[in-house]
């Protein structure tokens, strides 16, 4: 097999259309390339990032170890061919993305997409903001829990980690433009189902 | 911003808070990609092991007798148990499966016979990924350059090729080959064919010929998974073309890679 097609293999997203060669229109010209980061330097940056994006992805906590661990070793096996062309954190999410889809289709023993547990130990130790943080965090939840693969990619690229919708287009491999109206949709539709838990009795 | 914003904001603040990763599960992955990876990988700073030793180290003859003895040992088990190796089943994902949707019973071949021991049982990646018990110097391709050359290279030996197994250290070298095969024969087992051929491609830097056959079935297996038949074919007729008595002929007869021999 083909390096070539085995990088498709492990790096494919699944909504790219047979022959799309996945090169996503670019909102602004490609940086020059440089020498590719450190990978211990990639790791104490942006490991929280990588976390956090495997779990918004759906990746829960029994199978989390094993993604982030995924997600690294690929790192560390691709870095010499990352040309720093676009950001770390584009690239560092578009792997994420297909270990978080890779572990859903052949992990199906384990439960993907669960809530999170309202028990997960909190940072902030008043009550009363426990309390709303945990109604925000279910919110996030399901929200999160109602949208497709492509969907919840982009909610969490651009809307939780603060991607650009030029790099959340780049790291999932559609279409800029596609990511600026579906984030339009989404925000609108969480905002919704926030103003709706709001005005629900309690 | 409006209510309905700031509510949102808040929101997505709380998530990331908290999806926010412990400092202890920071501690619990860098040590399991320091076992996999190598020391001086993860966050720049050695580990007590290899900061001690240089990365290979010539070991005695008696350290390249035991290996072989081990590997002798090994082998000579592998026969026996062949039929009792873990078992998996091939995902259908080629269209050019003969299976056409059923899967395919098959095995992932024996690396070590040897007592269960409990990671052994233990199915997680995170589980087996603990580093090895014995001391030895890890013979992975250092992953950060060295600071200064070795002293072969100041001597003006010729440098080893990467791929080759050191004599010296192969002691160690086995170990550390058996633990990872098993770590992709678990991903394999797991279903992470993908995986699984990552961590046979990390062997291919300094496992030389070490369980060289094992670990080629063991992708071919993983190439199966992967649905890629033709890649499978081929890899498994060229190694049956070089080891006609393979004892996992009869294994990849059972597999996608059945190419009528």
């Amino acid at each position: 097999m083909s390096e070539g097609r085995l990088q498709r293999l492990r790096l494919a997203p699944p909504w790219r259309a047979e022959g799309d060669t996945g090169e996503p229109s670019r909102a602004r010209e490609p940086e020059p390339a440089c020498e590719p980061p450190r990978f211990a330097d990639l790791y104490r940056e942006h490991f929280d990032f990588v976390w956090r994006s495997l779990r918004h992805l759906g990746v829960v906590p029994p199978a989390l170890d094993d993604a982030v661990q995924e997600v690294w070793l690929i790192v560390h096996r691709k870095l010499a061919s990352f040309e720093g062309r676009s950001l770390a954190t584009t690239w560092l999410f578009g792997i994420a993305v297909n270990v978080a889809r890779s572990q859903r289709r052949t992990g199906s023993r384990r439960a993907f997409g669960e809530p999170l547990s309202d028990e997960l130990p909190s940072r902030d130790p008043d009550p009363e903001h426990v309390l709303v943080g945990r109604d925000a965090w279910s919110q996030v939840q399901i929200f999160l829990n109602t949208l497709s693969e492509l969907q919840r990619a982009i909610f969490v690229s651009a809307l939780i980690e603060n991607l650009s919708s030029a790099e959340t287009a780049e790291a999932i491999g559609i279409d800029v433009g596609i990511v600026y109206r579906r984030v339009r949709a989404l925000r609108r539709a969480f905002e919704r189902q926030l103003q709706q838990s709001e005005e629900s009795p309690k | 911003m409006n209510r309905s914003e700031t509510n949102l904001e808040l929101a997505l603040e709380e998530s990331r808070r908290r999806a926010a990763p412990a400092a202890a599960d920071r501690v619990r992955i860098s040590e399991l990609l320091r076992a996999q990876l190598g020391a001086a990988v993860v966050d720049g700073a050695p580990a007590p092991a290899l900061a001690a030793a240089p990365l290979r180290v010539r070991a005695g003859r008696g350290g390249w007798v035991a290996a072989v003895a081990g590997t002798g040992v090994v082998m000579g088990t592998l026969g026996f148990l062949l039929g009792y190796g873990l078992g998996f089943r091939e995902r259908s994902a080629s269209p050019a499966s003969d299976a056409r949707g059923a899967t395919v019973s098959s095995a992932i071949p024996p690396v070590v016979q040897s007592p269960p021991s409990p990671a052994a049982s233990q199915p997680s990646l995170r589980e087996t990924a603990a580093p090895l018990a014995s001391p030895v110097p890890a013979v992975a391709a250092p992953l950060v350059p060295a600071a200064a050359p070795s002293p072969a290279l100041a001597r003006g030996e010729r440098p080893r090729q990467p791929g080759r197994a050191v004599p010296g250290s192969a002691a160690g070298s086995f170990g550390q080959v058996v633990e990872r095969l098993r770590r992709a024969h678990r991903a394999l087992a797991d279903g992470r064919a993908s995986l699984a051929l990552l961590q046979l491609e990390e062997l291919e830097h300094f496992a030389g010929d070490t369980l060289r056959e094992e670990r080629e079935v063991t992708r071919i297996l993983a190439l199966c998974a992967l649905g890629e038949v033709a890649a499978a074919r081929q890899a498994a007729t060229r190694l049956l073309a070089s080891r006609e008595d393979s004892i996992y002929a009869h294994r990849l007869e059972q597999s996608c890679a059945r190419v009528g021999f």
